[in-house]
């Protein structure tokens, strides 16, 4: 049914309990939002002593995102084999996010492209183990990982992560593509083949267009996924870290206020909340124009087999 | 998938197009996972010695395994042992039933609100979203900071709430309520959009047969579109048990057994052991052990859901 067409119900029970409850849930959310925003302009002593209230009128302060920039220039990862400057941080983070996240997207699309079109035996097989893989909880593989990455002199290398990174399992996005390429009518590439395209020209002009918003989507997705995430790089890439890293960093701490020259025995709660929302305007920026996109494109037809 | 070939994939060149895209996606997944979950395997059983320089110093053996099932395990040194497995198994199924109870329900009642195109649907979607775009570590900082000053602890308005960072035992609930606040981006959206396929004659012809709000939910709109929450409901099983979950951006480094789930064990000790193979082999090890024990369990589950929810494919 299109968006647009459908007509506004009324008013249910059930829809005035789900009101409720979502109100609720965006107060709190925005009311988060908002105090973490505020607490960001609030300098560290005023937050030992006071985490709750907002910052008073007069006391407001940019020091923390200051601070923010300058903590980078000190060796805060205390490893001088590690570059932890502003400009290796965005490189590493624009290679993990930008970089890691299309060479999953498309891995993936490419995969679900050739089983759903192609339907030839090993696509069975390739959707089998998607499949299987999805729902056969293999834990605790991350050793091995680790180990294996050291063994072909890829452990802590962008490439490495990389390598790891171009999947075609292990996620439900491949679902996503495969309902997309499986929703072409096959008239199309018939059509196409009778003009002479070969197979080349019928995925890359014809197919691939066609999903190419799901596709967008997924990457969008997986990159801010990726922008957001501390976790993998922390344990694959070591030397390589992040901005995402470095903002958790921030707030377990007390080096960056010793850095940004306060005596205060305290942690750097302010630092990091101010380095949450310098992480986060890409993001938000991203969302704020492509939110229709971000949200739009997505669907499943379930898990056959 | 489409179960019968076209007459143009019938040819040499389709096969030879299809095996040139085919083929380095496949050696991917032959050595990242096929051969890491094999080494896995045989890592589990690798005793490596302690300060062990090189990947050829091992013995093999059950070390490996044994150290999770008796208190004077060989290998020192190791983060977890005999006491975290328990727990760290009750932690992991109890995130996922009270996701399962709370999570999912909502969700779906939420995603119910937005296809009725209810007052507000529109900004309800965005703002579902937007805790899935931003990182989970100052959400938590957040949270964290408002649930312990405001709601939860013992010093907070609503201390029977039971959540706060003060008192440690409220470490699960301040966990499990922050994990349901953030879960709703990818699922809402993804219900909203496999109800939004659901034929509106379907939804009519129920109203004129006098179906009202949550008879059209249970009867209509649940049925069509279980297929999607029967994907997240499998998945999230196996991920229970994978994930590492939100108690690093909690909690830090805060060794507490009442948040420690499997996935969360298993990533904090293998982020532990460095280097150190003789340290990490014990995870290959406990990773097998919980591999045993949740695939028979995913696959009942899945015959659950298969045989008893509803089927709408």
């Amino acid at each position: 049914m299109s968006q647009d067409s459908k007509k506004r119900d009324k008013f249910s029970p059930l829809t005035i309990i789900m009101l409720v409850i979502l109100l609720f849930y965006c107060v709190a959310l925005l009311a988060m939002l908002y105090w973490g925003l505020s607490q960001s302009f609030k300098s560290a002593r005023a937050y030992t002593y006071d985490k709750i209230s907002l910052p008073k009128k007069g006391t407001l302060s940019l020091a923390n995102y200051v601070g923010v920039f300058k903590v980078m220039k000190a060796d805060w990862i205390g490893d001088k084999s590690i570059d932890g400057s502003f400009s290796a941080l965005m490189i590493n983070t624009l290679f993990y996010a930008v970089g890691a996240a299309f060479v999953n997207v498309a891995v993936t699309c490419l995969v679900a492209y050739l089983t759903a079109r192609y339907t030839y035996f090993y696509s069975k097989i390739l959707y089998t183990i998607v499949v299987i893989v999805m729902v056969v909880p293999v834990v605790g593989a991350q050793a091995s990982e680790v180990q294996m990455l050291r063994m072909i002199k890829l452990y802590d290398t962008r490439w490495g992560f990389l390598a790891l990174k171009a999947s075609f399992v292990g996620g439900v996005y491949f679902l996503v593509f495969h309902a997309a390429f499986e929703g072409i009518p096959d008239t199309y590439s018939e059509a196409a083949m009778m003009d002479g395209a070969g197979h080349w020209c019928i995925m890359l002009k014809i197919c691939l267009p066609l999903v190419l918003n799901v596709f967008m989507t997924v990457f969008l997705i997986t990159f801010i996924q990726y922008w957001n995430d501390y976790n993998l790089p922390l344990i694959y890439m070591p030397h390589y870290p992040t901005l995402s890293r470095y903002i958790f960093y921030l707030g377990s701490t007390s080096s960056p206020i010793k850095a940004m020259g306060e005596s205060l025995n305290a942690n750097s709660k302010t630092v990091q909340l101010a380095g949450t929302f310098v992480l986060m305007l890409p993001v938000f920026t991203i969302f704020i124009f492509l939110h229709k996109r971000l949200m739009g494109n997505l669907s499943v037809g379930g898990i056959k087999g | 998938m489409a179960a019968k070939k076209a007459s143009w994939q019938n040819n040499a060149k389709s096969r030879l197009f299809y095996i040139a895209l085919v083929i380095l996606p496949t050696v991917q997944f032959l050595l990242f996972w096929v051969y890491v979950n094999l080494n896995s395997i045989l890592l589990a059983f690798k005793v490596y010695e302690s300060g062990a320089t090189s990947m050829d110093q091992f013995k093999s053996g059950f070390a490996n395994f044994k150290h999770w099932f008796t208190s004077n395990s060989i290998i020192k040194g190791t983060r977890y042992g005999i006491h975290d497995v328990a727990p760290a198994i009750w932690v992991s199924l109890k995130t996922y039933l009270l996701g399962f109870i709370t999570s999912v329900p909502l969700g779906l009642f939420f995603s119910y609100y937005m296809f009725k195109r209810m007052p507000g649907a529109g900004l309800f979607r965005i703002l579902l979203f937007l805790p899935s775009i931003l990182s989970a570590a100052p959400l938590a900082l957040i949270f964290l900071n408002l649930t312990n000053g405001f709601l939860g602890g013992k010093d907070g308005w609503l201390p029977f709430l039971g959540f706060g960072l003060k008192d440690k035992e409220n470490y699960f609930t301040t966990m499990t309520v922050f994990g349901t606040f953030i879960s709703f981006g990818t699922s809402v959206l993804m219900y909203t959009n496999k109800m939004d396929a659901i034929a509106p004659e379907v939804i009519e012809s129920a109203h004129l047969d006098g179906a009202n709000g949550v008879k059209e939910f249970w009867y209509i709109v649940l049925p069509q579109s279980f297929s999607i929450v029967k994907v997240f409901l499998i998945t999230s099983f196996a991920g229970a048990f994978s994930n590492p979950g939100n108690a690093y951006v909690l909690f830090g480094v805060k060794q507490q057994t009442n948040i420690t789930s499997v996935g969360y064990l298993l990533w904090n000790g293998v982020r532990h052991s460095g280097v150190s193979m003789w340290l990490m082999a014990p995870y290959a090890a406990f990773g097998l052990i919980i591999t045993a024990i949740v695939v028979p369990l995913t696959f009942l589950f899945r015959w659950a859901l298969n045989k008893y929810a509803w089927q709408d494919d």
